[in-house]
């Protein structure tokens, strides 16, 4: 933005002619994309049919910087919410590949906020379902993983479905194995246990291994599985310890003794036995007393020095 | 043979081939019941999606009344879209009608009208965009349209929810339609020919499923019994619930109203003389602190013979006992219905409530007769 706009901008402001004359800088096509855009950040909300249908004016120019569109749809968010018809025009943009990404966003943005305070966009929920699921293999991965995870918290069975599939066959894949298995873990409903056990066994990466065992906490018939995994040497330390947490939900006293034997075990590695000391000391089936006993035999037994450290900064919290 | 399928795009084609006539449509049927084992190993929403087609299918054709405890158990209870506009079309199809089909379609409503969705049935496993989508408040309401004067009873709650800001314009448009149908020719006769019974699917039937010999159970305080034992020694009232469900309409419902029943049978001073307890469908996942948890924050007095449990062995003895419509995926439950059992004290079932609410009312009635 030149100098002598910033100062004209400054001068608008100072004088307090407010949001009127903002708006009209904001509108105006034939200022330039800072300066409107400095206008239209500048107003504090929309009030009033003018203000709103100067906001839609800016979205609808497409020749106007995406980057001003959008703040222009954020804006007029709570406004939009209000209107089944300016709903149903926020997702044909969201819909259109040909809108700018930025757009696109704050128009998914705007339907996201909505959700929870629209009485108007519960009758329009339908569409705007829909135009998730449309969305689930969207080029435009930002996008691609918003509609993923709102159908994901929601339970959808299409996008259950689809995120089966790229488990199962990866050229079918609409996001990262780790984010599948967590978008799939969020409903204890689906069916995908013995797949999460498959993974762990042969993972397309330690990600999606670590993913896979963090969602078995939630399956009571995992417990063997996970013990197994716990208390498997040849497994690295951050697996065995995502292990022993997974399965302290589902079987808490499996895992605590099994922690407790890879405590007692001089030939363990350290690292494991700091984190699994770190996570029984926080369990609710350990007492004060049985917790320092293990904190003083680690620190006896301890080999490295970050081991003995660690075993410090523990026996100080517990203390605490 | 179609027990014998476990691929999903073998059971889409299946089902599309039954859905095409009567006979098909006859072997439908009997893939309603949720322990069907076809169901074995699915997941809540495949469940939901194999019951959904096959009775949004009976639409064609029509249901039989048999059929009505499928339909009106999912417009009462679900939160599920898709099984609630399945049930409203499969009810549109029907060649009977009865008043009580209104209160069912006002209750699917108030169930679905914060979490429509878009729908189809044109195929199983549909790809989106779809092209003729509709939705489950489009499908009741649909089904209220069918019903042309015979929905006169409920003008004055549809005329309520062109009130309503989270009724879209299309669907305020469907129901000004139903009203100007009802105040067209006001004075026309109701049809009501031939109502089928509904009678709250009140069963009565004796535990022919085998027994409950070596059944151990847990109760809320980790006490281990043997179940035939407990249920030897007085009129015992069982459902059945855990503490995982996700629908508010079932199991904590259930349980508040099994609570209810507890203090009905209290102000009939028939407490001591009649056993309360609830299973736990989840017996690996459900503690016994869990169970006493979830019972006691919904009013469930544990004193006496009442009491919660989950199995410690031998569950499937009690699913078969009791033939429990229930289906899982490995562990959790996927899909399961409402169910309430009344034993005299030999342990012999004498009154099933299942699929619809139970009345608390029949329910102690139906207790007070077995006491002695």
């Amino acid at each position: 933005m030149s100098n002598y706009r910033k100062r004209l901008l400054e001068e608008v402001r100072r004088r307090g002619h407010g949001t009127g004359d903002q708006m009209s800088f904001a509108r105006s096509a034939a200022e330039d994309s800072e300066a409107r855009f400095a206008a239209l950040a500048g107003i504090p909300g929309l009030f009033g049919q003018e203000s709103l249908d100067l906001a839609l004016s800016i979205v609808e120019e497409h020749d106007a910087s995406p980057s001003l569109r959008a703040l222009a749809l954020e804006k007029a968010a709570s406004s939009i919410g209000k209107s089944e018809t300016l709903i149903e025009r926020v997702i044909e943009i969201l819909l259109d590949a040909t809108q700018p990404r930025e757009v696109r966003l704050a128009a998914l943005g705007v339907l996201q906020v909505n959700s929870f305070s629209s009485p108007i966009l519960l009758g329009a929920r339908p569409n705007y379902l829909s135009a998730l699921r449309t969305l689930v293999s969207d080029p435009e991965m930002e996008i691609r993983k918003i509609a993923i995870e709102t159908l994901a918290l929601g339970k959808d069975e299409y996008v259950q479905r689809k995120l089966l599939e790229g488990l199962r066959d990866t050229s079918k894949s609409l996001i990262g194995p780790e984010l599948a298995i967590t978008f799939l873990s969020y409903d204890l409903h689906a069916e995908h246990y013995q797949m999460l056990r498959e993974i762990v066994q042969s993972p397309p990466n330690a990600g999606a291994k670590k993913a896979a065992i963090r969602a078995l906490a939630i399956d009571p018939r995992s417990q063997d599985f996970l013990d197994s995994i716990l208390t498997n040497k040849d497994e690295a330390p951050e697996i065995r310890h995502a292990s022993a947490v997974s399965l302290h939900r589902v079987a808490p006293s499996k895992m605590i003794s099994s922690s407790k034997a890879i405590l007692e075990d001089s030939e363990e590695n350290e690292e494991l036995k700091v984190a699994l000391l770190n996570s029984l000391i926080h369990v609710p089936e350990t007492g004060v007393g049985e917790n320092k006993a293990m904190i003083d035999a680690l620190g006896e037994a301890a080999k490295e020095e970050s081991t003995k450290l660690s075993v410090a900064k523990l026996r100080k919290r517990v203390e605490d | 043979m179609v027990e014998a399928l476990n691929s999903h795009v073998d059971i889409g084609a299946l089902l599309d081939k039954l859905r095409a006539d009567d006979q098909g449509r006859a072997t439908l049927r009997r893939l309603l019941s949720r322990s069907h084992n076809l169901y074995d190993g699915r997941g809540a929403n495949q469940v939901s999606r194999i019951r959904g087609y096959i009775l949004a299918s009976l639409e064609e054709g029509g249901p039989h009344k048999e059929d009505l405890k499928f339909i009106l158990e999912e417009l009462e209870s679900s939160q599920d879209p898709y099984m609630v506009a399945a049930a409203a079309r499969a009810l549109r199809g029907a060649d009977f009608f009865n008043e009580e089909f209104l209160d069912y379609l006002l209750r699917a409503v108030a169930n679905i009208q914060y979490r429509d969705d878009c729908i189809t049935f044109e195929c199983f496993e549909p790809e989106w965009p779809v092209e003729h989508p509709t939705s489950a408040l489009t499908e009741i309401f649909s089904t209220l349209g069918s019903f042309g004067k015979n929905a006169a009873p409920v003008k004055a709650h549809l005329r309520g929810f062109l009130e309503q800001a989270h009724f879209s314009s299309s669907i305020k448009q469907q129901i000004l339609s139903i009203i100007a149908d009802i105040e067209r020719e006001p004075d026309a006769e109701i049809c009501c020919c031939s109502p089928p019974d509904l009678g709250g699917y009140m069963e009565v039937s004796c535990g022919l499923n085998g027994d409950l010999e070596g059944v151990e159970v847990q109760d809320q305080d980790g006490a281990t019994l043997s179940l035939s034992r407990y249920l030897s020694e007085q009129p015992t009232i069982i459902t059945f619930f855990y503490t995982r469900c996700d629908n508010p309409n079932k199991c904590s419902l259930t349980i508040t109203k099994l609570a209810q029943l507890q203090r009905k049978l209290e102000s009939c001073g028939q407490l001591g003389s009649v056993r309360t307890a609830a299973i736990s469908y989840d017996p690996e996942y459900d503690s016994p602190a869990g169970l006493r948890a979830y019972c006691e924050n919904r009013g469930f007095l544990f004193e006496g013979g009442h009491r919660a449990f989950r199995t410690v062995s031998n569950y499937q003895k009690i699913v078969e006992f009791f033939s429990l419509g229930v289906s899982y995926s490995g562990s959790v439950v996927s899909q399961h219905r409402i169910e309430l059992f009344v034993l005299d004290s030999a342990g012999k079932i004498k009154s099933t409530f299942a699929h619809l609410q139970w009345d608390v009312d029949a329910v102690a009635s139906e207790a007070a007769k077995l006491i002695r």
